[in-house]
């Protein structure tokens, strides 16, 4: 029975393919037997007899083991294989070794499984499609020419429909084809369908959703074809009809959000190309202009740009490149990219053009017409490209916004200048000022020290005590008493005083909790304490509260050792406060550690004094504002200023030494500018010279040529000047809200280290090994690192690792109000910086005899630091001395030049939001090779950049100087390549008849499905082309004929004839996917959240989704009511429910769901608490309608289920079983059309009924 | 019998099981059901099986051998020197000298086989384990590794071992799944696909059981009372019957009603496999009810219910481990303490299981199988923990086909690499296969062009472990 099913098919296949013609001279040979033949048998014959036995050697014993007909005359010995004859093939005797006077092959005999398979072959008939000597050289199974005569790789033939007998049920050509073959088999086509059955499948079809009653009374009503033209429109046009095929979409491309593997690491970025996809079949982009920005989205020289979103569209595109799953730390990096690009590969040659690709990783396909260069030609494609997050704006808008804000930055740039070169005077006279306040505060602090009586503070705990006393503990955190001896937990932590504390540690980072004190007066100028822990302000800090007010904050600073705080709380002398310790945060240093908080006199630092020696300073010299004066007293507050660091550090050294003794040397430093000579290192980039040289630029950030000035940062939520940078290339030219990136060419790593000499903030280098994006620890923690220095410094990389490995540099711009970065020298070295990158210090040193002399000096210096960054020439000493000033409001800053920056502001305010999307960009095009047998350590020939041979009719490589993407997106919609409208409209049909012309939707090679129809494929497919490759008006040709409209009532000579339908003669019944079957429920519960795009909803989780990586939070059982295409899909936390309904698991293109029946799938029906929640929502709308009658309430409820009205059997049938769960909840019968459970019930039961999950 | 003569016996052409897997896959996505109705009926396998069923005690994080089942007394005398052989990369390269084993092995049993003091109790059952000392795995990070000993290849998206095995023999048991995870706590790396059927269908795929009342999503009736639920059961039955009138003999939607039997029938067998009342108070202080140590407790659960499954005939039990406080079997430092966590809360339990299996008459028809995805360094990683190590490591069998009492194989002087009788996954998994009467070479499934089987195209069964 099975075999002669399978006959059928053949003899219906074979009929209509006439090109191919390893399938014309045998009979009856399955794909799958020639198959086998080419696995087990061709090579093993090549590999053992072909030196002996071939037309071209030397045909021993009259022998040729290369061809059918030479097997089929045989040698002198006669026929070396008799089919289906094992016992008589002579072959098969020799191998064996069972035929005494011949043992072959002579040596040794083959592996028993070979002969096992020689066995096997012949029993089943010997299929070999070989017709002639086709293998001159004997060595090579691989031959493009014979290959390519397969129907897949012929040219779509424009066909014109075939004559039928019964014309009258032809509606359009698409009938023509399917009638002439069911005529040939002498079937008939089903009735057309009911309207009802109609509007619901195609309701389901087009856009996921079942039909509204409403819905379906109007097209009841249309008695004309128009009516039904009308429907298809309508459905055409909903804007659910992008949401129906994107999903489809998502399944080619695997798409998930989540990274998998052990982290399940998220994507960033992923869903606005979801939303992309929506947008794009809703308004019907043409499909090659859809491929192209797939393939090449990002290098299309004009973009396609959203005309009312603003989107650049066409860079969206790329993201699904890089949906795949990946892993933070492979072991074998050359392994794992090879590993990522197969994907890559598989995914996109599936997707596009219905081949796998991916098999000619390892060997040249077994089957296709696919070699391994011309894997390994795309793979140079992939291997050639990169993963970025580019910005989904209209490039040429935010060039623009950039190009204006740069102008209006300048211009404020130029009133600083303004401003400054009239206000540097007088700056030496406060140093020299504020320097005295200083020893004097620090003499006076080390006398009040001597003298303090400890006894007279107030101590307002110590935490000695067995529990908190009269401190009040709230949540978990602190526990019921303070920590002693430390012999609990925390065992690091360290300088507390005496044996106990107060921590939040009790269980962990975890808990939180609060501790409160008592009710005090401030009766002390100061309140002195321990404390450690977490840096978070509001979250893990000691707060001083009086009015209610919050008036004091500390937190600690990610350090287990505590550390000495004092506030100056003088100001509320004598009010009523009290103290409360904070933890409200459960991550990372989320406890904090407290001891000794006492009121006293006597402050922990003398800095505490200043205010108070800068009021008696100035009483003395009357030149001096106060207010200035403790501006500067403050800003020289803190340790720093001990070391050479200090920006102000020789000048307050030659002060102090001015005081006791004249005159001194003042030092003073002097940054060189080296020269560049390539010794032991090499620069693998230098912007000094004002150019980018060969780095790839992303974004607008960095500008398109390095600055030659110094340049302003404007910063913070107003927008203020806190930073001057120097004249070296940074992120800001601009504005810090823009998004770019710097980018290397791919290189070699042939040193030990990369140094990056670099500043900035929030800001991220990267050395992306191999294209490997999740940069992580424990091995490639190293390569990624936050810049946070604000003066220029030297960020070392250790690649020794990796050398002989290729990589590129990423310097990014991530946008923020203070972040930047600025780059001016990446060198690659072995261990010490050669010395013409060393960029060196010149000590020098100035007589000084005076005061006054310093006082000018100091003007003076400032001054020259400040014209030579205007000019771009000033060192880092300089420029730390200017920010210096400038951080701490000792200079005339922009405070004054409001009026130039609120427009500046307004600009920036009129940015579009940062919003990126994952996507792909250009490298630099290397050539790279073949690996043998996919192993990236065994290289075989170079290949470079190019089309499958097979499609491109040539191997010439493309001519590019990068990857070669845009030519292949070209060549993939060349409507000269017969693969991708054809694999496209076989898409368009599985999805509207539940199975393609071509059943294997994504694999249209030899081990695919042959076509049922191949001229309608052909039809189609030429339409679709010459209909401007419109999705739209191919799925409403589809839909438009009576193909289409057939019932899906069979017919038994059809069941006979063609038990698996394939030739049509009825509509197929399928279930509903596993998003239309929850979107079903959603709009008829009336739960449906039609709103569309955005940010993913957070996926629930249930008990039964565990595992690393797994998220915080868990979404809303409902989703918030939102279709299922916006539910959030990590890798890892598959839901339940879609997975029982068979969502694909995104590992590679599914073009062919499953569609299984498993017990979870009713179990989930019946009893997951989704699903009753959605029955009861439903009831709840019920209650609302006003429908006095039972059988008025069922038949609302069949209508949005079914699209239907009950018979009268059925609401008989309704009636009992709700009377009977009326009787089970004990309701009196007068109730019951108002009591929502028993509704509830029975609007389980229509969920629960096969008609509502099949579709007819 | 030799296995060609073996093969000669089977249908003519392909076995009799790809040519399952063919039609199977030749049917297309909506009916793939229909090319076998009742995809979880038993189904002979090639030939005459060894065992029915198979427990697989997963060992995740990679236990170290050299720590448990394979003694280097090298590693004792060259403590803390550097280690005399190439040093492959490692997944946190920090590697310091040669470690010793912290604890001793004592030769167990009448075949004198060495065990070290972290099994105790396993170590008393040492006459009926074939122990395999030179496994090989391809992969050193656990995600890789942990997907390849579970489906024969690196990536996600394969079907689990489980899920090949009731696609080729189907289950016994037509009121449970035919491939069950009893999660102790840890879920792999990997997750989920780990037990995934992949590209098989969704039949095969592991069904998750939680130790708690209710073991499978779904399982507990939703509804209060039975009669609430009969009520709608039987309406549910009336209208698909009213539809299947309407639309005529349809096989996706009788089997679908189908379904609905088993799924109701399971609200019953599955709850009642998981409450373990009726064991008796000896059995249970056998596995560990009552040991002190908690995860003890749950490992000891787990067993007993894998014991029932099997008795229910249950095609394919996996377990995973109990979360115990030092993380998985993974110590990357202090290997000490995690491992005795680890092992106390399995050993007195897999011990149990052996000795209750064999009472019961099951052990000659049930597959025992002790494994993790890697070994770990015989050097250390920072002070006192080890490294991935996938050139060598130790797993063990036992039960139905196997020679107790067997050692199979061995690493270098230190452990390090496997050196004699390598083994690799795929020969794991083909000797599997072929104790449950399966050619690991037939047992085909056609997905993305090819016809692909759990040993891809390698694999030899291990005959020297065979009994």
């Amino acid at each position: 029975m099975i075999k002669s099913t399978k006959h059928v098919y053949a003899a219906l296949i074979l009929f209509h393919v006439v090109s191919w013609n390893a399938f014309c001279d045998q009979n009856g040979f399955t794909t799958e037997q020639f198959g086998f033949f080419e696995s087990y048998i061709r090579p093993i014959l090549i590999e053992n007899c072909y030196s002996c036995h071939a037309s071209d050697t030397k045909q021993e014993g009259g022998l040729m083991l290369d061809s059918r007909s030479g097997w089929e005359k045989g040698g002198n010995r006669g026929p070396a294989i008799i089919p289906d004859d094992t016992d008589n093939s002579l072959l098969i005797q020799v191998i064996s070794y069972t035929n005494p006077d011949l043992q072959m092959p002579p040596k040794s005999p083959l592996p028993d499984q070979i002969i096992d398979h020689f066995q096997r072959w012949v029993q089943m008939g010997a299929p070999d499609p070989r017709t002639e000597q086709t293998k001159p050289n004997g060595i090579s199974l691989f031959d493009i020419k014979s290959r390519s005569n397969f129907w897949c790789y012929e040219s779509v033939k424009a066909t014109m429909p075939p004559e039928v007998q019964h014309k009258e049920w032809v509606a359009n050509p698409i009938d023509q084809f399917i009638l002439a073959r069911l005529e040939e088999e002498g079937l008939t086509p089903a009735d057309p369908a009911d309207k009802r059955t109609l509007i619901r499948r195609m309701t389901y079809a087009l856009t996921g959703l079942p039909p509204t009653p409403k819905e379906v009374d109007t097209f009841l009503a249309e008695t004309s074809e128009d009516g039904y033209t009308g429907m298809v429109n309508r459905l055409l046009d909903s804007p659910h009809f992008g949401e129906r095929w994107a999903r489809h979409w998502m399944d080619l491309v695997r798409y998930a959000e989540t990274r998998g593997h052990e982290g399940d690491y998220p994507i960033q970025n992923v869903w606005p190309y979801r939303d992309y996809l929506i947008r794009a079949f809703n308004n019907d982009i043409p499909y090659n202009q859809f491929v192209r920005e797939h393939i090449a989205g990002d290098l299309l020289g004009s973009p396609r740009i959203h005309p009312q979103l603003g989107y650049n569209e066409s860079v969206m595109g790329t993201a699904f490149y890089h949906l795949g799953e990946a892993t933070h730390s492979p072991v074998d990096i050359l392994e794992d990219e090879a590993v990522r690009i197969d994907n890559m590969i598989d995914v996109t040659s599936k997707t596009f053009l219905g081949l796998t690709v991916g098999c000619a990783r390892c060997h040249d396909h077994k089957f296709d017409a696919i070699s391994t260069k011309d894997y390994y030609s795309l793979f140079a494609i992939m291997a050639n490209s990169r993963m970025t997050y580019a910005s989904i704006h209209n490039p040429d808008k935010i060039a623009d916004q950039a190009k204006t804000l740069r102008t209006e930055k300048s211009k404020i740039r130029q009133k600083l200048i303004d401003n400054w070169q009239i206000r540097t005077e007088n700056l030496g006279r406060y140093l020299v000022a504020t320097s005295r306040i200083r020893n004097q505060a620090k003499e006076l602090f080390e006398t009040k020290s001597q003298r303090h009586d400890f006894s007279q503070d107030l101590v307002i705990a110590d935490f000695e005590g067995q529990d908190y006393g009269d401190w009040q503990a709230t949540g978990e955190a602190f526990g019921l008493k303070p920590i002693r001896d430390n012999i609990e937990l925390q065992k690091d932590v360290t300088s507390f005083k005496g044996i106990g504390f107060a921590n939040s540690f009790s269980d962990g980072d975890k808990p939180q909790g609060k501790l409160t004190s008592p009710e005090f007066q401030v009766q002390r100028k100061f309140v002195n304490f321990l404390i450690g822990g977490g840096n978070h302000h509001n979250k893990t800090c000691i707060n001083l509260v009086i009015d209610d007010q919050i008036v004091r904050t500390a937190t600690g600073s990610n350090q287990a050792k505590m550390a000495a705080v004092t506030w100056d709380v003088s100001e509320f002398a004598d009010k009523t406060a009290w103290l409360e310790i904070v933890d409200k945060h459960s991550g990372g240093w989320g406890h904090i550690s407290l001891d000794h908080i006492v009121l006293t006199d006597l402050p922990t630092s003398p800095e505490f004094l200043y205010s108070e020696m800068a009021q008696q300073a100035t009483s003395d010299a009357p030149n001096l504002e106060v207010g200035r004066l403790i501006q500067w007293a403050n800003a020289l507050k803190g340790t720093t200023i001990d070391k050479s660091e200090h920006p102000l550090h020789y000048w307050l050294k030659a002060i102090e030494e001015l005081e006791s003794k004249s005159p001194v040397n003042l030092q003073m430093l002097r940054k060189l500018k080296s020269d560049l000579k390539q010794r032991d290192g090499i620069a693998l980039g230098d912007f000094r010279d004002g150019s980018f040289g060969d780095w790839y630029l992303g974004g607008v950030a960095f500008g398109q040529s390095p600055p030659a000035k110094g340049d302003i940062l404007m910063s913070g939520r107003d927008r203020q000047i806190n930073q001057l940078l120097p004249s070296i290339p940074s992120s800001v030219g601009a504005t810090t809200q823009l998004p770019g990136a710097l980018r290397s060419p791919t290189f070699t790593i042939e040193h030990d280290f990369i140094n990056v000499h670099t500043l900035g903030r929030g800001n991220t280098i990267r050395i992306v090994l191999h294209n490997l994006q999740l940069i992580r620890d424990p091995i490639y923690g190293g390569l990624e690192r936050q810049i946070n220095n604000l003066r220029a410094q030297w960020q070392k990389f250790d690649l020794h690792r990796w050398k002989g490995h290729h990589a590129y540099i990423e310097i990014l711009h991530n946008t923020g109000l203070d972040n930047f970065i600025a780059v001016d020298l990446v060198v690659a070295h072995n261990g010490k910086l050669p010395e013409s990158f060393t960029i060196k210090s010149q000590q020098s040193s100035e007589q000084v005899l005076s005061f006054e002399e310093l006082e000018n000096l100091f003007d003076q210096r400032i001054l020259s630091a400040f014209n030579d960054w205007q000019t771009g020439i000033s060192d880092i000493y300089q420029l730390d001395l200017l920010n210096f000033l400038l951080q701490h409001k000792l200079l005339a800053n922009s405070s004054d030049l409001n009026d130039s920056i609120i427009p500046y502001r307004q600009l920036e305010s009129a940015l579009p939001p940062d919003q990126r999307v994952v996507a792909m960009t250009d490298g630099n095009s290397r050539q790279m090779a073949v690996y043998t047998r996919g192993n990236p350590r065994n290289l075989a020939e170079p290949v470079s950049a190019r089309f499958l041979e097979v499609l491109a009719g040539s191997n010439t490589p493309y001519q590019t100087s990068s990857s070669g993407r845009l030519q292949l997106a070209e060549d993939i919609i060349n409507p000269n390549n017969p693969l991708t409208s054809r694999v496209m409209v076989n898409r368009v049909w599985h999805h509207l008849f539940g199975r393609g012309i071509v059943t294997t939707v994504d694999n249209f090679g030899l081990l695919g499905d042959l076509p049922s129809h191949p001229q309608l494929l052909d039809y189609l497919a030429d339409q679709f082309v010459s209909n401007g490759w419109s999705v739209k008006d191919l799925i409403r040709t589809i839909v438009s004929s009576n193909t289409y409209r057939m019932s899906s009532q069979r017919s038994p000579e059809s069941l006979k004839v063609d038990p698996d339908n394939r030739l049509l003669q009825s509509m197929n019944i399928r279930r509903l996917e596993a998003e239309a079957v929850r979107d079903g429920m959603l709009a008829v519960s009336g739960r449906l959240d039609r709103k569309m795009y955005g940010q993913s909803e957070v996926v629930h989780l249930t008990p039964f989704m565990i595992g690393r990586g797994k998220p915080e939070q868990s979404g809303p059982l409902d989703g918030n009511g939102k279709r299922s295409i916006y539910i959030e899909l990590r890798r890892n936390f598959l839901p339940d429910m879609m997975l029982a309904f068979d969502l694909p698991i995104p590992f590679t293109t599914f073009g062919r769901r499953n569609s299984t029946n498993v017990p979870a799938q009713a179990l989930t029906l019946m009893n997951s608490p989704f699903v009753t929640q959605q029955a009861e929502y439903w009831a709840s709308q019920l209650m609302k309608q006003e429908i006095d009658s039972l059988e008025g309430r069922i038949e609302w409820m069949y209508q949005q289920a079914y699209s239907r009205l009950p018979s009268e059997d059925e609401v008989n049938q309704a009636a009992t079983m709700l009377y009977d769960q009326g009787q089970e909840y004990n309701i009196p019968e007068s109730e019951s059309l108002h009591d929502r459970r028993i509704w509830k019930d029975f609007g389980h039961v229509l969920f629960n009924s096969k008609e509502f999950i099949y579709i007819f | 019998m030799t296995r060609r003569r073996m093969l000669s016996l089977c249908s003519n052409g392909f076995g009799s099981l790809a040519l399952l897997g063919l039609m199977e896959s030749k049917t297309f996505g909506n009916v793939l059901t229909s090319g076998r109705t009742k995809p979880l009926f038993p189904r002979p396998g090639h030939f005459g099986p060894r065992a029915k069923n198979v427990i697989f005690l997963y060992m995740d994080g990679g236990v170290s051998h050299i720590d448990t089942f394979d003694p280097k007394p090298l590693l004792a005398k060259e403590n803390g020197n550097p280690i005399k052989m190439k040093i492959e990369p490692t997944q946190f390269n920090n590697n310091g000298g040669v470690l010793k084993s912290p604890w001793e092995f004592k030769r167990y049993g009448q075949s004198g086989i060495e065990v070290s003091d972290l099994f105790p109790h396993v170590a008393t059952c040492v006459d009926d384990l074939a122990i395999i000392r030179s496994m090989v795995s391809d992969f050193s990070e656990h995600t890789n590794a942990n997907y390849f000993l579970h489906t024969g290849h690196g990536l996600q998206g394969r079907p689990s071992m489980g899920a090949w095995v009731s696609y080729g023999l189907g289950s016994e048991n037509q009121n449970l799944p035919g491939f069950v995870v009893i999660n102790g706590g840890l879920i792999p790396s990997g997750g989920l696909d780990n037990f995934n059927s992949g590209f098989l269908p969704a039949h095969y795929q592991g069904s998750i059981f939680q130790s708690g009342e209710s073991p499978i999503a779904n399982i507990n009736k939703s509804e209060p009372i039975p009669t609430l639920q009969r009520n709608k059961l039987d309406f549910v039955k009336q209208l698909d019957k009213r539809l299947l009138g309407r639309v005529g003999h349809t096989d996706e939607i009788e089997s679908a009603i189908t379904n609905y039997e088993l799924a109701y029938r399971m609200q019953d067998t599955v709850p009642e496999l998981a409450d373990l009342r009726g064991e008796s108070r000896r059995i249970k202080k056998l596995y560990g009810f009552d040991a002190t140590y908690t995860h003890t407790r749950t490992y000891a659960r787990q067993c007993l219910i894998a014991r029932r499954l099997v008795e229910r005939g249950v095609r394919f039990v996996e377990l995973t481990c109990p979360r115990v406080k030092a993380d998985r079997w993974d110590q990357h430092g202090n290997i000490r303490d995690g491992h005795y966590r680890n092992s106390l809360a399995i050993d007195q339990p897999i011990a149990a299981l052996l000795m209750d299996l064999k009472s019961r008459g099951l052990f000659d028809e049930t597959l025992v199988v002790w494994s993790g995805e890697f070994g770990r360094t015989p050097f250390s990683q920072g002070q006192d923990g080890r490294d991935h190590n996938p050139f060598g490591f130790s797993m063990w069998l036992a039960g139905g086909g196997i020679k107790g009492g067997t050692v199979y194989g061995a690493t270098d002087e230190y452990g390090y690499k496997a050196v004699e009788n390598v083994v690799t996954v795929h020969d794991m998994h083909a000797t599997i296969l072929h104790l449950l009467g399966i050619d690991h070479k037939q047992l085909t499934y056609r997905f993305s062009g090819r016809d692909i089987r759990l040993t891809d195209v390698y694999g030899d069964v291990i005959t020297e472990i065979l009994s």
